[in-house]
């Protein structure tokens, strides 16, 4: 419709209009220039709004990657650094090992001495398994248990050793410096204890106890449930028993691992039991990619899970060799040779494999960081304001603003009026 | 055959007639600011002769006899009227609907890093966290990842909490709207059955009506605003508007409306109940019982309705495509706080605590998100995970997860070590925290277990795509709706300038006609007392 009249109500209610729309104007301009977001309310540009929930999304995705990356970095060099550590102590084992089978060159001195070096490796050994990241043992797979190995005893668990004299709670003296891992057995330790004889039993050790005329071993009753009958010892002890000469004579029918955390790791005597779980630790650190970041103890270091499998470890070849040295049992030390050697394989194989998982690590890194930046790109472009244009922007709405006053100004206050006298 | 003094009469008839169009020009002068003003013109009409010639007529003038005044007209018409109720009445619904989104939108804070989206988000690593560190409180690895998915998720419900409480603080403030909207429908419907009976009786007797007419018109604005009321000008010149059809004033009886109060019984809008408009016709009006005119159309309950009170109502209910209410975004944060429930405990039914126990074996206690108002979590845990049951009406029974009352488990809470993170047993596995974590993002390929921050994405931008409808949507009526007030405005507005020269005109006329009258009296002087 033409306009054929104009009042003073549309020049009023125009110019209300004009000012007011152009006032809106400014500061959505001000607005987008002091927070510097052009996107402020999903109203604004709902597909930027999906854009940039969606990169940022991306991006703490791609941040918890790297994360997860430094943490498996994190284990896998704590795990380098024990292989690396093993690796030179098993090299080491081998030349002593050499140089003592040489029986013409060395007098009970000298081989003593290497005897009492490979037990000290023994020791430094049992330390490297139990290298932990954080807390966690890096061989324990995914136990709860602070370490990987633990110390203490095989004990027979002979046909009449196990009296069903439940009623003794009081550990006897001696029994207190043996410490039972109290995390293992917390429950026991309020409950009953089991004598467990052991015809072999030195008297005299203080972690020997006399009941009833016999030798033994006084055990959490909690621990005959948990390793009790269904517990085997593992194979190579039970087939050298060159573990603990003076158990080693019993019937080897059954034995049980009794912990004991205070037990000397250089003798030889001393049984070292893996008590990881043989878990798998995994990092991811891509969406698709998930990389196990533990070893497997078991692996690397030989010996059995409560459930698994058996083999000799290494510590059990180092108590062997330290008897068959002592003893001057070439063959022995032969064995114990080859043995050294075979989990000298062993340690390249896994230093390789971790080398491996380490560049997929870093490969993935690398990925994610990529990431990171292009999806910064893409929230910073669907989000942020650009600064040229936003002037621009802000610059000709402070104009139209002007104009709108100044036409304001000029178009309400005339009349006819004005003009007659 | 002109009388003598017949030319005198003449010129009383102008200046009376000038006489009236100098006030209607200064009324209208006066008025030049009063929006709800209908300028007013003086109408002239001509005294002529008798229409119909008879025998003897004496009335022979042929310049006439003088000037009347046939009326003070309001120039208005009862089209554009009708038009500019009806553009108002569409403006007023769709800026109801889009300020009330607007306020919401405004109080989502998306995006940004502090949002419900950027909580999620710290909500789906902090399980990366625990993949990385499972310890619980008696280990030396690991307590704080625990607790770190803990307060990521109380985060998590509190900014989902707030949201809904959001909606429904929004929804509390439409309601009010609606009860004020329906509290002045019914006092303007009263009055304007008034005016039809004051300017009925009134224009009978001949007194002006002008103002009382403009207030009229200015009360059938407001309820077309208000209720979206539609007016139609009876032959008799009264009003009558009905409203959805409905007769709500019909000459001089006026009916009413009533509105439920959804929030009566309780502080707050529950979710659900909609707003629904009951309707009492005017008494029966014995003029039109005959039939004549609009007679009462009982429609007992309305539920849509045009005007701001239709924006309000449309608010609580449900709308296709969805997102275009209030009711719809809390539905959808209902589903999302659901699917957000039923993915993470769903996952971790499947899993074992810390102390090795099966969570499917220990239903309630290891639930990680619940309704905070449910002591004892219905349900057993199973994959996926149920929430509260719904009754055969699809109406949830017992204790819903909504995004109202999502809250962290009071178990999980006080014991992190009950999360079920392992896939085994009482170990340091933490295959199924990541197995949670996938779970969210939607990497099971399980329909049950969706990507949620994508769920999300579409409620944040589907609200985004509505507001933005309905924004541009209330320009272009608003645009609309000026263009319709400027074609009235035209029609019915003040120019001072116009007045100006009216004033002018009828001043000039009024001077000339007293010219007429002394030049008369120097003839009669002439003729009387120097003739002869």
């Amino acid at each position: 419709m033409s306009i054929t009249r104009v009042t003073q109500q549309m020049l009023t209610s125009s110019s209300y209009n004009s000012v007011n729309n152009s006032l809106v104007a400014l500061s959505d301009a001000q607005n987008v220039l002091n927070t510097g977001k052009r996107v402020q309310k999903p109203s604004d540009d709902p597909t930027a709004t999906t854009t940039a929930i969606r990169a940022r999304s991306g991006i703490s995705d791609q941040n918890q990657y790297l994360r997860n990356a430094q943490d498996g970095t994190g284990w896998l060099t704590t795990i380098d650094s024990a292989v690396q550590s093993v690796a030179s102590q098993v090299t080491r084992a081998s030349t002593l090992t050499l140089q003592g089978a040489n029986t013409g060159a060395n007098d009970d001195q000298s081989r003593q001495a290497i005897v009492q070096e490979l037990q000290q490796i023994r020791t430094g050994l049992f330390a490297s398994a139990n290298s932990a990241y954080l807390g966690r043992p890096v061989f324990g797979g995914t136990t709860t248990d602070s370490q990987a190995y633990a110390a203490g005893y095989y004990v027979p668990m002979a046909t009449a050793g196990i009296p069903s004299d439940g009623t003794v709670t009081e550990p006897v003296n001696g029994w207190s410096t043996v410490a039972v891992d109290p995390a293992t057995y917390q429950a026991s330790l309020t409950g009953a204890y089991s004598f467990v004889a052991d015809p072999n039993a030195v008297t005299g050790d203080p972690n020997v106890d006399t009941q009833g005329g016999a030798n033994g071993y006084w055990v959490p009753a909690a621990d005959l449930g948990a390793y009790g009958p269904n517990w085997t010892p593992p194979a190579g002890w039970a087939q050298t028993e060159s573990v603990d000469p003076t158990v080693g004579s019993a019937s080897p029918a059954q034995y049980m691992f009794v912990r004991d955390d205070n037990a000397d790791t250089a003798d030889p005597n001393t049984a070292i039991q893996y008590v990881g779980d043989g878990g798998s630790v995994s990092r991811r650190v891509g969406p698709d990619t998930v990389i196990r970041v533990d070893s497997d103890g078991a692996k690397v270091f030989g010996n059995v899970t409560a459930s698994g499998t058996a083999s000799q470890s290494i510590f059990d070849t180092l108590s062997s060799l330290c008897t068959a040295m002592t003893t001057g049992d070439q063959a022995g030390i032969t064995a114990g040779l080859n043995a050294l050697n075979g989990f000298q394989a062993v340690l390249d194989a896994s230093e390789a494999d971790e080398g491996a998982r380490s560049n997929q690590i870093t490969q993935a890194t690398n990925v994610a960081n990529t990431q990171l930046l292009s999806l910064q790109q893409i929230k910073s472009n669907s989000e942020d304001a650009d600064v040229a244009t936003s002037t621009i922007a802000f610059q000709s709405a402070t104009v139209q603003y002007q104009a709108a006053l100044a036409a304001t100004a000029k178009t309400v206050q005339p009349s006819l009026l004005d003009f007659l006298s | 055959m002109v009388g003598t003094f017949g030319a005198l009469n003449t010129a009383k008839t102008g200046l009376q007639y000038q006489q009236v169009a100098l006030d209607t020009a200064n009324n209208n002068i006066a008025n030049v600011n009063n929006s709800g003003y209908v300028r007013r013109q003086a109408i002239a009409g001509e005294i002529g002769g008798a229409t119909t010639p008879v025998m003897w007529s004496t009335d022979g003038n042929p310049a006439g006899q003088g000037v009347t005044t046939q009326e003070v007209k309001r120039v208005t018409d009862a089209l554009v009227d009708q038009r500019v109720r009806q553009e108002n009445a569409n403006l007023a619904y769709l800026s109801a609907k889009d300020s009330s989104l607007s306020r919401l939108e405004s109080g989502i804070s998306e995006p940004s890093d502090t949002g419900v989206a950027a909580a999620l988000d710290a909500f789906v690593q902090s399980w990366q966290d625990v993949v990385s560190n499972p310890g619980g409180d008696g280990s030396t690895s690991g307590p704080a990842a625990r607790q770190g998915v803990i307060a990521a998720g109380q985060t998590l419900a509190a900014a989902i909490n707030t949201q809904a409480r959001n909606v429904i603080g929004e929804a509390d403030n439409v309601i009010v709207q609606a009860q004020n909207d329906v509290t002045q429908v019914n006092a303007d419907a009263q009055q304007i059955a008034q005016l039809n009976q004051t300017i009925k009786v009134a224009g009978a007797s001949g007194t002006d009506v002008s103002d009382l007419e403009d207030q009229r018109d200015a009360l059938a604005l407001d309820m077309a605003q208000l209720a979206g009321a539609q007016t139609q000008v009876q032959p008799d010149g009264q009003y009558t508007v009905t409203v959805n059809g409905a007769a709500l004033v019909q000459g001089n009886y006026y009916g009413t409306l009533g509105i439920n109060n959804p929030t009566s019984g309780s502080t707050d809008w529950d979710g659900t109940s909609t707003l629904v408009v009951t309707y009492t016709p005017p008494p029966q009006n014995s003029d039109q019982a005959a039939g004549v005119g609009y007679p009462p159309k009982n429609l007992g309950q309305m539920t849509t309705m045009g005007g701001d009170l239709g924006g309000a109502m449309a608010m609580l209910q449900p709308t296709y495509p969805a997102h275009a209410s209030l009711k719809d975004y809390l539905d959808s944060l209902n589903s999302f706080a659901q699917q957000l429930a039923n993915s993470v405990n769903g996952v971790l039914g499947g899993g074992y605590d810390l102390n090795g126990n099966a969570a499917a074996a220990n239903p309630t206690k290891g639930y990680f998100f619940t309704n905070s108002d449910d002591p004892n979590p219905p349900g057993t845990m199973t994959t996926p995970w149920a929430p509260g049951s719904v009754d055969s009406n699809g109406v949830p029974t017992g204790y819903q997860v909504t995004a109202l009352n999502i809250s962290i488990g009071k178990q999980v809470e006080a014991n992190p070590d009950l999360l079920a993170v392992s896939d085994t047993g009482a170990n340091f596995d933490s295959g199924n925290a990541d197995k949670v974590y996938q779970g969210l993002i939607g990497g099971l390929n399980d329909p049950n277990y969706p990507n949620l921050s994508a769920i999300y994405q579409s409620v944040v931008s589907g609200l985004g795509t509505t507001i933005s409808a309905l924004d541009s949507q209330t320009k272009n009526q608003q645009s609309l709706t000026t263009q319709v007030t400027n074609e009235r405005q035209q029609l019915v507005g003040v120019s001072i300038d116009e007045e100006t020269i009216n004033l002018m005109q009828a001043a000039r006329a009024y001077q000339a006609s007293s010219r007429v009258i002394s030049t008369m009296d120097d003839i009669l002087d002439t003729l009387i007392n120097k003739t002869g």
